[in-house]
C-alpha cells in the first residue's frame, strides 16, 4: 500500500506524535480513538493507526530513506534546538527513561545500544558504562563537549546527511515547531498544503497536552537567561539547573571568556554572581589555552588541533 | 641579652615554650611556678616572671640576622615535612594579645586574612587573582582562591619564606649554636632527648630529673591547637593511595590545600577544581583521578618539576 506520507525523524524528534496527528486530522484516513501519550510523556502508546502515515528512522548509512518515491516529511535539527533536545532525549527517546541529571548516571545495554556513549566515555573518560555508572561531573563534561563544537554533535552530523540526501518531494519540519503551537499548526499547514495531506487543523486541543507532558518545557529557555544574566552582571539563583543546562553554560563560559576552564567537579556553581566572582579572579598561573575549543576569535585554535591529533 | 642563652625562632615555632621551660627547670634561674599556657595553647602567659637570662626573639626583626652572636643560642630549625602542621598551626590557632594575629577566618564561602598577612600578601595575591578590588589592604577571598594560594606553598616549598629564612639561618648561626628541629616539639621522646643534648652543650644547669619537666612537655601537646589531627592528611593520602573511602568533609582549609598539592604533584597533569566546595571523601577523589577527562591532561605549569626534571610550562610561566 503505498503511504500518504513518510516520516523520517531521528530517536526523539516527536516523530510518533507527528504520525499520530496527521493520521488523526486528514481526511483521507478514518478517524482514531484515543491519545498516544504514555506514562513517560512520549507518544508511543499503539492506536488504531490508519497504516497510512509511516515514522520511521532512517538507516544510519546511505541511502538513509525508504520508499523514496513517495511523499516525506523529515524533521530537521538545528543547533539552537539542542539545548531543550539534549535535556530529555535519553528520557523519551526509545523510553529508555535515562536520567542524566542524577548525581551518578546509569545506563544500561539497550540504551547504550541506540546512544553511542561507550567508546567515548572510555575514551575522554577511561569509564566503562557497560559496568559503571557515571559521575555527574563526567556527564556535565561530556555535554560540555557538545555544546562546544555543535557541528560534530551526532543529531546535528546526521540531519546534514538526511538533508542532502532526502527524497525529492520533502517537506522540512522542524523539530522546535513542535515547541510551539502557533508554529506546529502553521508549518503543519504548509505541510498538508505541499504534500496534499488534506489535514483538517479545526481542533487544536491535542496539542496542549502534548506541551503539557514536554518534559522541562517551562524553563526551556532557563539557560539563555543565565548566560544572559552573566552578561549583564546580574546576581541569579541558578542552583536549579540541570547537568545539560549546566554544560551549557559551561560551553558558553568557556567560549567567551579566555582562557578558562570550568571546574570538573559534581558541585556546579550556585549563583551567577559566583561565577562573575570566579571569572574576576581566575588565577593567572591556570590561564593556557584551552584544547577544547575549535576555534578562538574565529580562528583555529591550535591546542585543539593538537588535542585531535593524539 | 640573653646570658645563658638566646633562642631564635620563626613565628609559631614554640621559642615561647622553650623559653619557659628552660627558664624554669634551668639551675641558674629563679624559679617560676606559673604556668605559660593561654587558652589557645600558646605559650604566652604575659604574667610570667622570667629572669631575662634566657633570651628568645625573631631574627626577621632583624633582617633575618643574628642578634648577640657572642653568646650562647638555640636556632629552632624547621624541614619541608614541617611545613604543613607550622601553616594550620599559624592560619588557624585563635590570636592572643602578645602574639601577631595570622590566623585566616573562614566566614561561609570568604576567607579573611588578618592584616599582619594582608601585609606579607597582599602585592602578591592582587597579582596572581587580579584582586583590583582590594580596599585598604584588606584581605577577603573566596575560599577557593584561599585555598590555592596556600597550595602554592606547598608546590614549591623551595620557594616558602620560612624554608628560605631557615636555610638563611642555619648558615650564619653564631657559633655556638644548638639546632632544635621544630618537630622535636611534637614528639615527647624526641623533645626530651634534644633538652638534653641541648643542656650538654649549653651548660644550662637543666635539672632535667625533675619530674615537672617530661609533665610540663605533655601539658605543652596537650595545650597545642590542631595537634591530634596533625597527621590526619598522611592518613588521607593513604586512604586514596588504597583506594578506601574515608570522610574528609571535616578538614580545614590548610588541610584542602595541603591535599590538592598532594594530588597535582603525585598525579600527573591533574589541577584540582577552582570551587569553594571541596571534595567530602577519598572516594570522590579517587574517581575524580580515576575519570579525570584525557582532554584536560595538560602540563600543570605550577609544578616546578615532574618525574625530577625541572618543568619546562613551569619555567615559561615564570618568565612571563
Amino acid at each position: 500500500m503505498s503511504k500518504l506520507v513518510n516520516i523520517a525523524f531521528q530517536g526523539g524528534a516527536h516523530g510518533n506524535y507527528l504520525r499520530f496527528c496527521i493520521d488523526k486530522f486528514s481526511t483521507l484516513t478514518p478517524d482514531i480513538v484515543g491519545t498516544p501519550f504514555t506514562e513517560n510523556n512520549t507518544s508511543h502508546i499503539n492506536l488504531e493507526y490508519s497504516g497510512k502515515v509511516d515514522r520511521y528512522h532512517p538507516t544510519t548509512e546511505a541511502p538513509f530513506f525508504k520508499n523514496t518515491d513517495e511523499p516525506h516529511i523529515l524533521i530537521t535539527i538545528e543547533k539552537e534546538d539542542l539545548l531543550f533536545l539534549e535535556r530529555w532525549i535519553t528520557i523519551r527517546a526509545g523510553d529508555h527513561n535515562v536520567d542524566i541529571s542524577k548525581d551518578l548516571v546509569h545506563t544500561n545495554s539497550n540504551f547504550l545500544s541506540n546512544f553511542p556513549w561507550t567508546d567515548k566515555f572510555k575514551k575522554f573518560y577511561n569509564l566503562d558504562l557497560t559496568k559503571n555508572k557515571a559521575p555527574k561531573f563526567l556527564l556535565r563534561d561530556f555535554y560540555k563537549l557538545i555544546f562546544l563544537d555543535n557541528d560534530k554533535n551526532g543529531f546535528i552530523v546526521f540531519d546534514k546527511k538526511l538533508r542532502m540526501d532526502q527524497p525529492k518531494n520533502t517537506f522540512q519540519f522542524p523539530v522546535s515547531s513542535f515547541w510551539d503551537k502557533d508554529k506546529f499548526f502553521s508549518t503543519l499547514e504548509q505541510a498538508s498544503e505541499q504534500l496534499n495531506l488534506n489535514l483538517d487543523l479545526t481542533d487544536k486541543t491535542i496539542h496542549d497536552s502534548f506541551i503539557d507532558r514536554l518534559n522541562f518545557y517551562n524553563t526551556k529557555s532557563r539557560a539563555l537567561e543565565v548566560t544572559k544574566a552573566i552578561q549583564d552582571k546580574e546576581d541569579i539563583d541558578i542552583r536549579a539547573l540541570d547537568t545539560v543546562e549546566q554544560a551549557y553554560v559551561s560551553a558558553w563560559l568557556e567560549k567567551n571568556h579566555k582562557f578558562v576552564i570550568v571546574p570538573v567537579c559534581d558541585q556546579f556553581f550556585r549563583s551567577t554572581g559566583e561565577i562573575l566572582n570566579w571569572l574576576e579572579h581566575y588565577p593567572q598561573h591556570y590561564k593556557a589555552m584551552n584544547p577544547n575549543l575549535p576555534t578562538f576569535n574565529n580562528i583555529p585554535n591550535p591546542f585543539h588541533l593538537w588535542n585531535l591529533e593524539k | 641579652m640573653g646570658d645563658i642563652v638566646n633562642i631564635a625562632y620563626q613565628r609559631g615555632t614554640h621559642g615561647n615554650f622553650l623559653r619557659y621551660f628552660i627558664d624554669r627547670f634551668s639551675a641558674l634561674t629563679p624559679e617560676i611556678t606559673e604556668l605559660p599556657f593561654l587558652s589557645n595553647g600558646n605559650s604566652h602567659n604575659p604574667n610570667i616572671k622570667y629572669s631575662s637570662l634566657i633570651d628568645r626573639y625573631h631574627p626577621d626583626y632583624y633582617d633575618t640576622q643574628f642578634i648577640n652572636i657572642d653568646k650562647p643560642h638555640i636556632l629552632i630549625t624547621i624541614t619541608e615535612d614541617d611545613l604543613h602542621y607550622l601553616y594550620r598551626l599559624i592560619y588557624t590557632r585563635d590570636p592572643d594579645n602578645q602574639s601577631h594575629d595570622l590566623s585566616v577566618k573562614l566566614n561561609d564561602d570568604y576567607v579573611e586574612f588578618p592584616p599582619e598577612l594582608c601585609k606579607m600578601y597582599l602585592e602578591k595575591i592582587k597579582k596572581l587573582y587580579n584582586l583590583k578590588s582590594l580596599l585598604s589592604g584588606k584581605i577577603v577571598l573566596p575560599k577557593y582562591i584561599a585555598r590555592d594560594f596556600f597550595k602554592l606553598f606547598y608546590l614549591d616549598s623551595s620557594k616558602d619564606g620560612m624554608m628560605q629564612d631557615d636555610a638563611q639561618l642555619r648558615k650564619i648561626a653564631p657559633k655556638n649554636t644548638f639546632f632544635f628541629p621544630v618537630d622535636a616539639f611534637w614528639n615527647h621522646e624526641k623533645f626530651l632527648k634534644y633538652i638534653k643534648e641541648c643542656n650538654l652543650k649549653l651548660d644550662l644547669n637543666l635539672l632535667t630529673a625533675d619530674a615537672q619537666a617530661p609533665t610540663l612537655h605533655l601539658l605543652f601537646l596537650k595545650n597545642l591547637h590542631v595537634f591530634q589531627t596533625r597527621n590526619r592528611c598522611k592518613t588521607i593520602f593513604n586512604k586514596i593511595l588504597n583506594k578506601e573511602d574515608f570522610d574528609i568533609s571535616n578538614i580545614d582549609i590548610v588541610e584542602e590545600a595541603y591535599i590538592s598539592a598532594w594530588i597535582e604533584k603525585n598525579y600527573e597533569f591533574v589541577i584540582v577544581p577552582l570551587t569553594n566546595s571541596f571534595f567530602k571523601s577519598t572516594r570522590e577523589i579517587v574517581d575524580w583521578l580515576e575519570h579525570y577527562p584525557q582532554h584536560y591532561k595538560a602540563m600543570n605549569p605550577n609544578l616546578p618539576t615532574f618525574n625530577d626534571i625541572p618543568n619546562p610550562f613551569h619555567l615559561w610561566n615564570l618568565k612571563k
